[in-house]
């Protein structure tokens, strides 16, 4: 079974993601913080991660970013989702080094189809 | 001025019009002394040498009868006259009573007797008398007329000795010519008319004396007048053959003013002593000669000249008076003619003269006068119409005139100088005025404008000059910044990068930054043009502060992201959750539920749209969007709209059609948001279309595709057509519940087709059908 880490800063969305997942057959762990995210990344190595861009703590790029630098964490596909509305917030993510992006509210169906083209790959 | 002319004439014209008259008039008056001295002269000399005339022939006459007195006084001389004489009175001296025989003789010389003729034959036939018939013969042959018609000689005692023709008498002592010539040797007598030679003679008889001085008897002649008369004829003759004169007449008047002999008619013997008197007044002086101009008896105007007889040796004068008669018109034709020809010539000489005083008066006082004229008008200030005035005159006028002329062409030159300096230095002014009004307009317009405003040498890029609110914007003294390169204020490029004059750019409208001195750069928004000013190139900037609106902006940004983030997050849990109900993933569901969820998440459907849609309008507003350009074929496009909307048109029972006239054109768009602007405007048909159809048609028109969308929904109003791509705009909306909209779908379309570079338009009938059409530029093949 695939793991999917969730870093997001809304509890309530974790909560209905994880259950979508759940149902789809993944094994989620969730994070609120950013920093902890991280950690749980280098030392669990999920499958995907699936990260919002908007973070209290630290900037969703910046944490790509990270994670894409660190040898453990950087083969981790990510895929990124923010109700942020900005234009390049795509172009952004890409450069980061962000595999996939989703803009909230998204089809629920969409999310599933674009994790499992990621793991796919 | 005319007047001022006409009333100060040249005066030297005047003058000089005056000395000519002066002259003419002079002249005239010597001609007219002249003319009347001349004539006076003339006549005195002709008065004169007709009275010389007369005279002279009176002196003829004298001569005439002298010499015919001296013939018989040389006759009495004669040997055989004096012989016979001596003999007749030795006769008589022998005769006792001489008296008594005389006496007989006497009466028998009147009677008839025989013894009469005897004694009178004896008379006339005897040699004295032959001899005295032959000298009355030889004259009477010389001359074709008589000279003495009769001679006869008295002796001592008086009685005829010899006679040419019987005469009245045989004894002739008691004569009283026989006794004056006894007395003094000689007697004349009056003029008479002899009756047997039937003319009119003069008696004139000699003394004849012997040798010894001893009285011894009288020779008697009688004169022919003839000869006289002659000579007076004479006068008329030479009058008339030599001048021509006819007029002439010539009167003969013995010393008893009785008329004699007249070339014209006459009556002989007439006392013509009232004439004479009333003429010449006393003259019986005998020295007297003179000439008289006055009436004629015949109405013309005479020349009466009157001389008389003088004594011609020892010969007293006969008192006889010669009077010359002469029509005026002829004896003083040489004076008239002098007359007319000195008039002539006066008038002549007055004519030039005054001519000539014109002439030349003109020709002096007009080069005068026009140069008054033309000092005159200069003085006006009239300079521009003043001729040069021609030189006539070789004198000093002319001299003057030159001069003037020089003068005068000189300070036309000048004058207009002045004129045309004059002339400018108003343009001039009147320019400068201009140039300072609009200078003040400038200033004005740079001192209010809320833009600042930059002038930079496009060359140097050092800053020429700034406005006040630029000065206020970059925040530093004026002279600190004028003759400072460009981009220490105005624009942060580097040296060698302007933009304008290096890169190429255009700067129009665009974002840029003032630098501060103080640091920190305000955000403006500036435009750069390019201008020459004389033929130096300067660049002007004009430049608005829009930190304000960037800071709108960024707020703006902000809100936005902000909304949409606090929008997007708890729609999204939303929608999540919905979903996760509907795919009954915590567990299952009735349909009831299923449905109310389902009608949940559109809605959750809709807002996501509305959220999306402001956040594309603060998009396209700040022009932030990029399009991502592919080259697409019309036909793959339509299909595809065509499919997204089939069912869902099919399912509300309407027919949907797609007619591709595109012909394989390909257009270079971004594909989605031409699908967006198809999406809005089929999803808008769909939306307002109750009943009938909806086509998209798209065809190939040149260098475009146009596209279009036709439904047979309720339509537009004409009064809303032009607000149809306006924002938030919304028709036909019923209200309740019901179909609703964003109102920015066609403003955002609008967007979208423009920025491709193609037009959209609506056309559309109330109640009937709509079309919504727009175009896309095809790349050319």
């Amino acid at each position: 079974m695939k793991k999917i880490l969730i870093i997001e800063d809304e509890p309530e969305q974790i909560k209905l993601i994880s259950m979508r997942l759940k149902a789809n057959g993944y094994d989620v762990t969730s994070t609120e913080v950013a920093r902890e995210g991280l950690r749980i990344a280098k030392e669990e190595k999920p499958d995907l991660i699936l990260l919002d861009i908007l973070l209290p703590d630290i900037n969703g790029l910046e944490v790509a970013e990270n994670l894409k630098s660190d040898i453990i964490t950087k083969e981790i596909p990510i895929i990124a989702f923010t109700a942020l509305g900005t234009p390049d917030i795509e172009e952004q993510c890409k450069e980061a080094g962000i595999s996939d992006f989703l803009r909230k509210p998204y089809e629920s169906q969409d999310l599933i189809d674009k994790i499992k083209k990621q793991l796919e790959a | 001025m005319h007047k001022t002319n006409i009333g100060k004439k040249t005066k030297i014209q005047t003058k000089l019009t005056i000395a000519f008259m002066a002259v003419a008039v002079f002249i005239v008056i010597v001609g007219s002394i002249t003319v009347y001295t001349s004539q006076t002269v003339l006549r005195d000399t002709i008065g004169e040498n007709t009275i010389l005339l007369a005279e002279e022939t009176l002196r003829q006459v004298s001569q005439d009868i002298f010499f015919r007195i001296e013939e018989m006084q040389v006759y009495a001389k004669d040997q055989m006259l004096e012989q016979y004489l001596t003999d007749s009175n030795k006769e008589f001296e022998a005769l006792d009573d001489i008296q008594a025989y005389i006496d007989k003789h006497d009466k028998d010389w009147i009677s008839d007797t025989e013894s009469s003729k005897e004694l009178i034959q004896q008379l006339e036939n005897n040699s004295l008398s032959e001899e005295l018939q032959g000298k009355v013969d030889f004259y009477n042959n010389k001359y074709g007329h008589m000279i003495f018609s009769e001679i006869f000689i008295a002796n001592k005692y008086g009685a005829n000795i010899a006679q040419t023709r019987k005469t009245e008498d045989y004894y002739q002592a008691d004569e009283g010519w026989w006794q004056k010539s006894k007395e003094e040797g000689f007697y004349m007598s009056d003029v008479v008319y002899d009756q047997s030679s039937e003319i009119y003679a003069i008696t004139v008889s000699v003394r004849i004396d012997s040798s010894e001085g001893d009285f011894m008897g009288v020779v008697k002649a009688v004169l022919n007048l003839y000869e006289i008369t002659n000579i007076v004829d004479n006068i008329k003759y030479q009058y008339l053959s030599h001048l021509k004169h006819s007029t002439v007449d010539v009167k003969l008047i013995d010393k008893n003013d009785k008329l004699l002999y007249s070339t014209g008619d006459f009556k002989q013997f007439e006392d013509v002593s009232q004439e004479l008197y009333s003429r010449y007044g006393h003259i019986n002086n005998a020295q007297h000669r003179d000439y008289y101009i006055g009436m004629g008896s015949d109405g013309n105007k005479k020349l009466f000249s009157h001389a008389h007889m003088q004594d011609y040796r020892d010969f007293k004068s006969l008192g006889w008076r010669l009077i010359v008669e002469h029509n005026t018109r002829e004896i003083f034709a040489p004076a008239y003619r002098l007359r007319y020809y000195l008039s002539l010539i006066t008038a002549l000489m007055f004519i030039v003269a005054f001519l000539l005083g014109s002439i030349i008066s003109r020709r002096i006082s007009k080069p005068a006068a026009d140069l008054k004229d033309a000092l005159s008008k200069i003085n006006e200030g009239n300079i521009g119409n003043v001729p040069r005035i021609a030189v006539k005159s070789q004198d000093e006028i002319g001299s003057l005139t030159d001069v003037f002329n020089k003068v005068f062409d000189d300070l036309k030159l000048k004058t207009t100088s002045i004129n045309n300096l004059d002339k400018e230095i108003s343009v001039r002014k009147k320019i400068e005025l201009d140039l300072r009004i609009e200078k003040d307009k400038l200033n004005v317009i740079l001192d209010s404008t809320l833009a600042g405003i930059v002038l930079i040498d496009a060359q140097t890029h050092k800053i020429v000059e700034v406005n006040p609110m630029a000065v206020q914007m970059i925040g530093a003294p004026k002279e600190d910044i004028v003759g400072k390169a460009c981009n220490k204020f105005i624009c942060p490029a580097e040296v060698g990068k302007c933009p304008i004059t290096d890169l190429d750019q255009g700067v129009n409208n665009v974002e840029g930054v003032l630098l501060s001195p103080r640091g920190g750069n305000t955000p403006i928004l500036k435009t750069v043009g390019k201008v020459m000013l004389g033929d130096k190139l300067y660049l002007v900037e004009s430049f608005m502060d829009i930190t304000k609106r960037k800071e709108v902006e960024q707020l703006k940004d902000e809100f936005i992201s902000t909304v949409s983030h606090e929008l997007r997050t708890p729609l999204s849990i939303i929608k999540e959750g919905i979903s996760l109900v509907l795919d009954e993933i915590p567990g299952k569901i009735n349909k009831d539920q299923k449905d109310i969820l389902q009608t949940a998440k559109d809605s959750t459907g809709r807002l996501t749209k509305i959220i999306n849609s402001l956040l594309d309008i603060s998009k396209f507003e700040a022009k932030k969007v990029e399009l991502e350009r592919t080259d697409v074929k019309m036909s793959d496009l339509a299909g595809k709209v065509y499919d997204m909307f089939k069912n869902l048109i099919e399912d509300k029972g309407l027919s949907f059609t797609l007619k591709d006239l595109s012909e394989e054109s390909m257009v270079y768009i971004d594909e989605d948001k031409v699908v967006q602007v198809f999406t809005n405007l089929v999803g808008n048909a769909l939306k307002f279309t109750k009943q009938g159809k909806i086509d998209i048609i798209v065809k190939d028109v040149g260098s475009e595709v146009e596209c279009m969308v036709f439904d047979t929904g309720i339509g537009i109003a004409k009064k809303d057509l032009p607000n149809v791509f306006n924002k938030f705009e919304q028709f036909g909306r019923t209200p309740g519940p019901g179909i609703k909209g964003t109102g920015l779908g066609l403003s955002i379309s609008k967007n979208i087709v423009e920025i491709h570079g193609g037009q959209i338009w609506v056309e559309s009938e109330l109640g009937k059908s709509t079309k919504f059409i727009f175009t896309l530029p095809k790349i050319a093949v």
